[in-house]
């Protein structure tokens, strides 16, 4: 399913892959992740080989499309819950629980339970978790698409404060162009089936961007006349149907 | 008691699969996925199922006490629908009707909703 994708990730990058649906992404991060071993081909982590046995020796935090959270936890307990699993000492848990609910802006609402909270506030906890354990790797499954585009504006201005001000490693998957152009400091263009690195562009836009960047415009512009050229070429001999019809 | 399986049953079958997933991403171990991820989500058809099983539990000791036993609320009620006293049986009939709405407020109600109070009430 997956072939020939050979990438470096540099320490505190953050990375997106930027592929069309069906293109094996989840796979991928389950393999990241350690939940699928690779058949052929090697993935390793600050050094380390990932596989399904070797899974502990990284941490690794996730963030998903949904916030899955516990519905009958409060928000800390819930942004606890991978914490304990880790054998956190409880005060050094307390203090991560509210120094990353402080930091996604929700230090406030600990005591909440999350159906109580909206999507957006409910994705913020999502993120949280993902933090709190402090990862090697932060995987991002298109953690936003799932939002309202003023919500998921918000946040992804947000995400970008927060991942700078952690330093942590991202690997964030989308599907939509502008959000992968304006997070990240590289985005790589895979194909679908087998799925292959089509593009890997360098974003040299200094943070904090603004949305409305020109440069971030040109970019936007070249990678979606490209994407769209590769879709119809793996479409067959068709022709060209132009997006937008 | 195939009632209380079924209902079980449907409970299991309702787990949410993208919180076990969660779990998973996370590396939980497979006693905290089971303890702190599915047990939870059967919580709610466990009691319903327990409230089932406990009305009819009352109606079948009831009516055994009725056929086939010397004391209890079933024989009281027989005995003196034996004897053609109304009054007797209203009082029996009434006495067991508040005990059974004690469990139920005392016991049964005030546990679920403790149980359940992570849900959004009406109200707000």
């Amino acid at each position: 399913m997956i072939d020939g994708l050979n990438v470096a990730v540099e320490r505190g990058s953050l990375l997106s892959i930027l592929g069309p649906s069906g293109c094996g992404k989840s796979t991928l991060l389950n393999m990241i992740n350690g939940l699928d071993d690779v058949t052929s081909g090697r993935i390793a982590v600050g050094g380390h080989t990932v596989s399904v046995r070797s899974r502990s020796a990284v941490r690794i935090g996730v963030v998903f499309q949904e916030p899955r959270l516990l519905p009958w936890r409060t928000v800390r307990d819930n942004v606890r819950l991978p914490l304990d699993e880790l054998d956190v000492p409880r005060d050094e848990a307390d203090r991560r629980v509210q120094r990353y609910l402080d930091l996604v802006g929700l230090g406030e609402f600990g005591d909440y339970y999350p159906l109580r909270l909206s999507g957006g506030m409910q994705q913020r906890v999502a993120l949280a978790r993902g933090l709190a354990i402090e990862p090697d790797l932060l995987l991002a499954d298109e953690p936003f698409s799932a939002l309202d585009e003023i919500t998921a504006r918000k946040l992804r201005q947000e995400f970008t404060d927060i991942w700078r001000a952690t330093g942590r490693t991202v690997l964030f998957v989308t599907h939509n162009i502008r959000e992968a152009v304006f997070l990240s400091t590289r985005m790589l263009v895979v194909t679908a089936r087998p799925c292959t690195t089509h593009m890997d562009i360098a974003i040299d836009v200094p943070y904090p961007r603004v949305p409305e960047d020109d440069r971030l415009f040109e970019i936007e512009k070249q990678v979606t006349r490209d994407f769209i050229r590769m879709e119809e070429a793996a479409s067959g001999d068709r022709p060209a149907e132009r997006a937008g019809v | 008691m195939p009632a209380v399986a079924i209902n079980m049953w449907q409970g299991v079958k309702a787990i949410d699969l993208s919180l076990i997933r969660m779990g998973r991403a996370f590396h939980f171990s497979r006693s905290s996925i089971l303890r702190k991820l599915v047990v939870p989500q059967v919580i709610p058809f466990l009691l319903a199922a327990l409230r089932y099983a406990l009305g009819l539990a009352w109606k079948i000791a009831t009516v055994v006490e009725l056929i086939g036993l010397s004391s209890g609320v079933g024989y009281q009620l027989g005995y003196w629908f034996g004897l053609f006293n109304m009054t007797q049986v209203l009082a029996w009939t009434l006495m067991f009707t508040i005990v059974l709405l004690l469990i139920e407020f005392v016991i049964l109600k005030p546990t679920e909703h403790w149980l359940t109070r992570w849900r959004p009430s009406m109200q707000n």
